[in-house]
């Protein structure tokens, strides 16, 4: 009657870019099960003809002037970042470097 | 006690010095460290605060929260200090903006001094998730304060600060209320601007507010209340006061929740909430009994919910822009084992329920019949309540538990919030207040709830209690 196996959890942390150590595995399968198990008793309820709720007060789009205001100063943003260069957030490479490659490389 | 009002009237008349009133505060709050309640103590910035509202009132301007000393959660962002939902993924995270509530609440005058401990990113009902360390009960070291908002209720029920903001998703603070026995509100959906509080489940999220009575969160949410350009879903509605309403026992019927599973609430709950209701009956006031029956899932409906907007909404801490990176070779590389340091076993868990709940093939199965089940929640409060101004029901099933009992155990530690969810869902607003306590000496909590915008009649009622109690 097991919903998930090891591999699902597995999956679904890979899907939510998280890394789970190998011991972490169980206790995660586990909780998951026994919380879909739980929020299964929602099947008692009789939903026909309900239409889903997205929010309390089913606000949709809200519009505002599209007027031109400051926005924060480039170092303000720039100073939380774990790594940065000139004006850009360093992250790491994803096209693999080609030898002698120099472009788009600035000094950090 | 004094009211936050008379504190604030002495201030304006320059009888209270709020850098007296800062200094004090700190002392207390360097007594009960051992607590663990202040994530950061803002000193220096807060005297030089009170150095400049002190001059500015010598020279004869006034201030609706003259001289209050407020704490914030530490989802609720400041300028310029460190802010971190209790998370390590945002450890030296420095704000550039200060939260709209923040704003007006500096605006009117008020001191802000700490910022408090909490369940990480506010997800757990005890404060035992933060990523430093746990919070405790201010009488009974053992025990937990409750939570999220876990310090906001400690250094209120301490008598630290004055007043403090917490965050709501699930009850984050009506339970720690009830657990520290003093007032919580959660106001209406969309009242408070949700501007700078760090997201958790954007259509269930609205920040509150703690104080030590009902004219104090009363006074504090008519400063914070109103419409905000930054937040989409604020609402545009005029915050009535208490005392601008009439509260007739004629016009105003009263409705008291129908507790569906008796068994699973505490005895001595149970028995406080029920002499409030004998206590009603013998100011000749009829409470009549209702019954919502989908109420009874109201975690498991949300439990989905919540869970599959926090996937979405944590999504964004990948260690790009701001916060902890573990920089490894490639970037899913470096995504993964950041998310994997930063985010605390309950957020891990959480975001693996909502990443499965909005799956191909499991997406109708569950988050279309939880947000159906939201609506079903919503239509029967509403049909229930044609004719009633407020409901009353306890604000959690027990008192305050031990440290480490529930904390294996999800399920168990979030039925904690079952009383408290059905406001969040629907939108409406509700406080709980105290109404006594349990064998060990544990504080008991119980809401009055209203309709969406109808804060007015609630607190009105609410306060009519405080004084019968």
């Amino acid at each position: 009657m097991s919903q998930f196996s090891n591999e699902d959890i597995k999956k679904l942390a890979e899907l939510a870019h998280i890394e789970i150590e190998e011991d972490e595995i169980e206790t995660f399968r586990n909780d998951l099960e026994k919380i879909i198990s739980y929020v299964n008793r929602l099947s008692e309820l009789d939903l026909t003809n309900v239409e889903p709720m997205q929010n309390p007060y089913d606000s949709e789009n809200f519009w505002r002037e599209d007027i031109v205001q400051p926005s924060l100063p480039q170092e303000e943003v720039l100073k939380n970042a774990p790594r940065k260069a000139g004006p850009f957030f360093v992250f790491p490479r994803i096209v693999p470097q080609k030898k002698g490659e120099r472009l788009g490389e600035m000094d950090e | 006690m004094k009211t936050i009002q008379e504190i604030v009237d002495a201030v304006n008349r320059q009888q209270l010095d709020p850098l007296d009133r800062v200094e004090e505060a700190i002392a207390k709050l360097t007594r009960i460290e051992p607590l663990n309640a202040v994530r950061f103590l803002l000193a220096d910035s807060a005297r030089q605060t009170a150095i400049t509202l002190r001059d500015r009132i010598q020279k004869g301007e006034t201030f609706p929260l003259a001289g209050v000393i407020v704490a914030v959660k530490d989802n609720i962002v400041t300028k310029g200090d460190e802010n971190t939902a209790a998370s390590k993924i945002l450890q030296g995270y420095h704000s550039p903006f200060d939260a709209t509530a923040v704003e007006r609440l500096r605006a009117a005058g008020a001191i802000i001094l700490a910022k408090t401990n909490m369940d990480e990113f506010a997800m757990g009902s005890s404060g035992e998730n933060s990523g430093y360390g746990l919070t405790r009960h201010p009488t009974h070291w053992n025990y937990v304060p409750g939570g999220s908002s876990s310090g906001s209720a400690v250094v209120v029920a301490t008598g630290a600060v004055d007043i403090s903001l917490g965050s709501e998703t699930g009850g984050s603070v009506r339970q720690p209320a009830s657990f520290c026995g003093i007032v919580g509100v959660k106001p209406s959906y969309g009242r408070i601007s949700r501007y700078g509080l760090i997201a958790f489940a954007s259509s269930l999220d609205q920040i509150g507010v703690f104080g030590k009575c009902v004219q104090d969160v009363e006074l504090v949410l008519s400063v914070l209340g109103g419409m905000d350009e930054k937040d989409a879903t604020s609402i545009n509605k005029p915050f009535i006061r208490m005392h601008d309403v009439s509260f007739s026992p004629d016009k105003n019927k009263i409705a008291a929740l129908d507790i569906p599973n008796k068994d699973a609430v505490q005895k001595e709950v149970r028995l406080a909430f029920e002499n409030v209701l004998q206590k009603l009956q013998n100011n000749g006031i009829t409470v009549e009994t209702v019954s919502i029956p989908s109420f009874d899932l109201s975690v498991a409906m949300y439990y989905i919910l919540a869970t599959a907007e926090a996937s979405a909404n944590l999504a964004r801490y990948d260690g790009g822009r701001y916060g902890t990176r573990i920089e490894k070779e490639g970037l899913r590389e470096t995504y993964r084992a950041t998310r994997g340091y930063g985010f605390g076993k309950e957020v891990k868990r959480r975001i693996l329920m909502g990443t499965f709940v909005l799956s191909a093939g499991y997406y109708d199965a569950y988050y279309r019949k939880a947000m159906k089940a939201r609506r079903k929640m919503s239509n029967e409060f509403f049909d229930v309540m044609k004719n009633f101004s407020v409901l009353l029901l306890p604000t959690s099933p027990t008192t305050a538990f031990q440290i480490g009992e529930k904390i294996n155990d999800p399920i168990s530690m979030y039925l904690s919030d079952i009383f408290t969810i059905p406001a969040n869902a629907i939108g409406a607003p509700s406080v709980s207040i105290p109404i006594g306590k349990d064998e060990n000496h544990l504080p008991i909590g119980m809401q009055v709830m209203a309709k969406p915008f109808e804060e007015a009649i609630m607190f009105r009622v609410a306060h009519w209690l405080e004084t019968i109690l």
